[in-house]
């Protein structure tokens, strides 16, 4: 599905596309990758993925496009770049052999998650009594009555330790693909614009008069925008309520669980709710959605992407629920199993568009520097 | 409730369409085309031509309505109906202003339609996208929109008209009646059999810029049973295109800007106009009419490497070659008259300092035909062809109206139940000539009142 013949097909359409849009420029305010193409006048593999990673798939091009198909230039820029971004998180992927997973999410996702989950429920018995699996525990460090405190850290800090590494490596690929340097990277100015434009979401906007994308149909609305800022924000304050949870432990010597008043708490459950909520809107808009400015053949990678993200949270809130009762083992297994296989396909799951959209941003903020 | 069909799906049709709803009207649109191939020219346009007396949110200065009437009257060669022009102008920026009531976005002039920026307010996205937000408003109203309903014929008696015979998607032909009918089905540039008729057999060489649809079926069925006709069969908005570009719809990409930076050659290898006249927004308009009148209906621009990146970018590829030779054969021109042409050219060119921002004092000397400006010799390998081929974008025989938008029988009475609006009758204002973007703001404003007039009749 993803071979490099594949991929040059792909590359050829994609610079044709370009080509006829250069000569267009109807949609040059609707998103950063059109006013970029005029910088152009033949697209190279290089410039052709940062186009398509900058392209946050809003699909305003397609719905405002005299040339979408039934004409006979067939232009669907959304689905084109969407296919080439995936092509190039396979390029960049690190270790290179592992970019395969990205063609085979759905199925290998699942079978990550089972794998974690069975091994959380293995190591947890061996290291602690037979019968603690179905024993209602209370009190601080009753999750370490499950997992001991050790394998829970040793293993973590292994997966965040690998994605670190494969981000840098990819994130570097990306970076200089183009012949652009990393030391330029050092200019704060780019990382102002590119943040404030993740932040915000600016390009979902879609363009100066901020009326919203195409999402649906050929209406503009800021649905996706919302919902995506559900997802984003919740997993920062995800990532707020692990932060906060290591300091307490490691440095004020408060061992979890957490009061349901703690900061901890408080940051994880909201974002939780946030993510879920995010990933049943983006979901029902991708359901929803006009099919044609859509690549079916990704869908499967969507949408294992976001189930694995609810499955994630949907299972640290029931934890949170009943962490006083005799399910709390079983539950700690399991979500814990979601958090790990989250995290290990993480630099091969859709999760990476974090990675080369900020780069492109990037890039895109050294163009309107230099114009 | 009044019932009202609007005929056609275009901008035109739709600011009727919508402007009658407003009135508290029952519409039904009959569109020919399927959704996907909805909205006539429309699809194509980038901008409307709009007077301004100050600043609007991507209207830099101001344009005053003197100056766009002088504008108006140059293209036109003072042939107009003032009180038709007058109005039009005079409204363009009440249409401007009300279609951003509606939620119609406009943007800044693209890169390299700088001269635009002060004159036409560019639609966001193109054409396209003012359309389906014309369409959301229309369908939010109530409008009920058919697609794929063809009106074949339009019958009248006593200045009225009674019914229209319009055939289905399945094909069946099926009677439709309303108390009112807008015409807005535009003129009839996709019908090949006709441009011929008009334009003699050299027309089947044209290509058409744009929709397949308009056949001019209704305005021929008005025109048949005793409508008065406005325009000549032959006058029309014709640029020059790329040879290459598809027999209908290739919209905007086809368009060469590369003429004013070379010279261009007819069939027998040698020029036929002046290429540097004028900038060529103001000059491209009448090159589709040279084109046309060269044999085959083709012409040539060659270019040389000096001026390569000077242009916006073709759509299609050209034909390269390192030598003028070479670059004849491939072009299928005979190699001896076009080196004899380049090189006269060449002779005759006096050195000045280029520059494409202004009419500059590059030029020839001594010719037949001399180019004014930009002349510089073509000496620097590679060469670059493309072919030109003339791109028809729309006709403007029409019906005549008033400023009412009501359509009138040759007998000089006005009809009781029938306006109309869209390139049907931009004859009434351009009888020859073109000025960018007006299209759409005589489609507009014309579409606005016989909404409303059909609305109140």
């Amino acid at each position: 599905m993803f071979n490099k013949e594949d991929n040059l097909l792909r590359l050829k359409d994609a610079s044709r596309a370009m080509e006829i849009c250069n000569a267009c420029r109807y949609c040059e305010t609707l998103c950063p990758v059109f006013p970029q193409i005029t910088q152009f006048r033949t697209f190279d593999e290089a410039t052709l993925n940062y186009l398509s990673n900058l392209c946050h798939n809003c699909k305003g091009c397609y719905h405002s496009c005299q040339y979408a198909p039934p004409h006979e230039f067939n232009l669907n820029i959304p689905k084109t770049f969407s296919e080439l971004r995936v092509d190039s998180y396979i390029k960049y992927a690190f270790p290179n052999i592992l970019g395969k997973l990205f063609a085979k999410n759905g199925t290998v996702v699942s079978i990550i998650i089972a794998l974690c989950i069975a091994l959380l429920f293995i190591a947890g018995s061996y290291f602690n009594s037979a019968d603690s699996l179905f024993t209602a525990y209370d009190g601080k460090g009753s999750f370490f009555k499950v997992i001991p405190y050790e394998v829970m850290t040793l293993v973590s800090a292994l997966i965040f330790l690998h994605v670190i590494i494969a981000f840098i490596v990819g994130f570097r690929r990306f970076w200089t693909e183009n012949g652009d340097k990393m030391s330029e990277l050092t200019d704060l100015s780019l990382w102002k614009y590119a943040m404030g434009a993740v932040a915000t979401l600016k390009h979902l906007d879609g363009g100066d008069n901020g009326h919203g994308c195409n999402h649906m149909d050929d209406r503009f609305t800021h649905s996706r925008k919302w919902y995506h800022h559900a997802v984003m924000y919740g997993f920062i304050l995800t990532l707020i309520s692990t932060t906060l949870a290591a300091i307490y432990h490691h440095f004020l010597g408060l061992q979890a669980p957490y009061d349901f008043d703690s900061l901890v708490v408080i940051t994880g459950a909201l974002g939780g709710i946030l993510m879920v909520i995010g990933c049943v809107g983006l979901t029902y808009i991708k359901i929803k959605a006009d099919p044609i400015p859509i690549s079916q053949k990704l869908l499967g990678m969507d949408y294992s992407f976001i189930a694995i993200l609810a499955l994630v949270n949907i299972t640290g809130l029931l934890l949170l629920v009943f962490r006083d009762g005799i399910y709390m083992p079983s539950l700690l297994c399991i979500h814990l199993g979601f958090v790990l296989a989250f995290f290990l396909i993480m630099p091969y799951s859709k999760f990476v568009h974090l990675l080369y959209r900020l780069g492109a941003l990037l890039k895109y903020a050294k163009y309107v520097k230099n114009n | 409730m009044k019932k009202i069909i609007v005929i056609g799906g275009g901008n035109a049709a739709l600011c009727a369409a919508i402007t009658a709803a407003q009135h508290g009207a029952k519409v039904i649109i009959l569109e020919s085309a399927p959704k996907e191939l909805r909205g006539g020219n429309s699809q194509h346009t980038r901008n409307m031509r709009t007077y301004h007396p100050k600043p609007t949110k991507t209207l830099v200065e101001n344009y005053p309505f003197e100056e766009y009437y002088e504008d108006l009257l140059k293209v036109t060669k003072g042939e107009t109906n003032e009180e038709l022009a007058t109005l039009a102008i005079k409204s363009s920026v009440d249409l401007y202003y009300w279609m951003e009531s509606l939620g119609i976005n406009f943007q800044p002039s693209l890169k390299g339609t700088l001269s635009l920026s002060r004159t036409n307010a560019f639609f966001l996205g193109g054409g396209k996208t003012l359309v389906n937000r014309e369409y959301q408003i229309a369908e939010d109203l109530g409008v009920e929109v058919l697609y794929e309903h063809e009106v074949l014929n339009i019958k009248l008696s006593n200045n009225e008209v009674s019914y229209l015979e319009v055939k289905l998607p399945n094909s069946n032909i099926e009677i439709f009646k309303a108390d009112v009918y807008i015409a807005a089905s535009g003129g009839f540039e996709s019908n090949r059999e006709w441009l011929k008729e008009a334009w003699g057999e050299h027309a089947k060489n044209f290509l058409i810029r744009g929709t397949k649809f308009n056949q001019g079926k209704v305005l021929k069925s008005l025109l048949e049973q005793g409508v008065q006709k406005v325009g000549k069969e032959e006058q029309g908005h014709a640029v020059a295109v790329d040879g290459r570009a598809p027999l209908y719809d290739g919209g905007i990409v086809t368009r060469l800007d590369c003429v004013p930076f070379g010279i261009v050659l007819n069939e027998e290898g040698k020029r036929f106009y002046n290429e540097g006249e004028d900038f060529w927004p103001k000059r491209y308009a009448i090159w589709g009419r040279l084109v046309a009148s060269q044999p085959n209906q083709v012409g040539h621009v060659i270019i040389d490497s000096k001026s390569f990146d000077l242009f916006m970018p073709s759509v299609f590829e050209p034909t390269k070659a390192d030598t003028l030779e070479e670059l004849a054969q491939k072009l299928g021109l005979p190699i001896e008259q076009v080196i004899k042409t380049i090189d006269e050219f060449n002779g005759a060119v006096v050195d000045g300092e280029f520059d494409l921002t202004k009419l500059d004092n590059c030029k020839t000397e001594g010719l037949d035909i001399n180019k004014t400006h930009w002349a510089r010799r073509i000496d620097t390998p590679p060469y670059y062809g493309y072919t030109l081929r003339p791109g028809v974008t729309f006709t403007y025989l029409g019906v005549k109206i008033d400023k009412n938008a009501r359509v009138y029988m040759e007998d000089g009475k006005p009809m009781t139940n029938l306006f109309a609006t869209g390139e049907m009758v931009a004859g009434n204002i351009l009888s020859q000539g073109y000025l960018a973007g007006i299209g759409m703001t005589i489609g507009g404003v014309f579409g606005r009142i016989a909404g409303e007039g059909a609305a109140n009749v």
